[in-house]
């Protein structure tokens, strides 16, 4: 059966699966990222022989949000395999579908939302605070690119610090993305289990009125 | 992911899945419930007159009858609506 109701699912289901992949996948590179940065750092503090604030500062956010990325990506593939697993079903079966299988994987949906809520919820928070904590260190990065021309009183810049910069805030704009879609995600699940409840009235009736 | 499942969603997979009479132990595996939940599903769905019992010889299977037609496509509407009207989640 392919109906409006049939068609809406599908992009549903299509766009939560696209949403939790590229979780997964920023999560994977950003938490290899956080570790690099971490250790690069690490390694330029040993070096200099000399402790200075900023970029001690820098390892200690870098450190937060490696933390931060470990509980993202346990997330992350626990929400991936439950969507992905209700995908492949409903792929196996798209073109032959009867109205009764429709409403079938409208249920699991369901099902799956109500098993993953808090989960989602923890997503969002996540994600909002690993996007600050990476805005944060891209800010710190292009503050020290400026800063290093500015203390030596020459025009010279550490250009080899704009890919770590632009890294890490493109890292923050996707996290940020991620967070915000994955609240839009919420809401209109939250919508559809208030509905519910008031369709559970209804059916209750039904059943009531249609006692022997 | 069906212990999240709630009671009116399972009556409705048990209804649908008895269209065709089935055996106690065929609905339960089918419908992914314990013994002790399916017997009292099941019992509450026949009191209630959405299933009635069929003898197929020494076996007991259940079947849904003209009330669970009924169930099933109130539920099925009230369900679809959830995507019919409610504006849907889209990247």
């Amino acid at each position: 059966m392919r109906n409006d109701v049939s068609t809406q699912f599908e992009d549903e289901i299509k766009s939560f699966w696209i949403l939790s992949f590229l979780n997964l996948v920023f999560a994977a590179i950003t938490m290899a990222y956080g570790v690099m940065f971490i250790v690069t750092r690490l390694q330029e503090m040993a070096q200099a022989g000399f402790l200075s604030a900023l970029p001690v500062i820098i390892v200690i956010v870098g450190f937060a949000a490696a933390v931060l990325c470990i509980k993202w990506i346990v997330s992350s593939v626990e929400i991936f395999s439950s969507i992905e697993e209700l995908k492949s079903a409903y792929d196996a079966r798209e073109e032959q579908m009867t109205p009764e299988e429709t409403t079938g994987f409208i249920i699991q949906m369901v099902n799956q939302y109500r098993t993953n809520k808090a989960l989602i919820h923890t997503m969002i928070l996540v994600c909002t605070l690993g996007g600050f904590c990476f805005f944060a260190l891209g800010i710190m990065s292009s503050i020290e690119f400026i800063s290093l021309g500015l203390t030596s009183g020459t025009v010279s810049l550490n250009y080899l610090l704009i890919p770590s910069a632009l890294l890490s805030l493109g890292i923050a704009m996707v996290s940020l993305t991620c967070s915000y879609y994955f609240r839009k995600y919420t809401s209109v699940w939250d919508m559809r289990l208030s509905e519910i409840s008031r369709s559970e009235n209804m059916l209750e009736k039904t059943m009531e009125q249609n006692s022997p | 992911m069906s212990e999240r499942r709630s009671r009116y969603e399972i009556y409705w997979e048990i209804l649908v899945f008895c269209q065709t009479p089935r055996a106690f132990t065929v609905i339960i595996n089918r419908c992914d419930l314990n013994s002790k939940t399916g017997q009292e599903y099941i019992e509450f769905l026949s009191r209630k007159g959405y299933l009635s019992i069929v003898k197929d010889g020494e076996k007991t299977m259940y079947a849904a009858t003209g009330h669970a037609a009924e169930y099933i496509t109130l539920f099925s509407r009230l369900y679809q609506t959830l995507f019919d009207e409610i504006p849907g989640f889209k990247l």
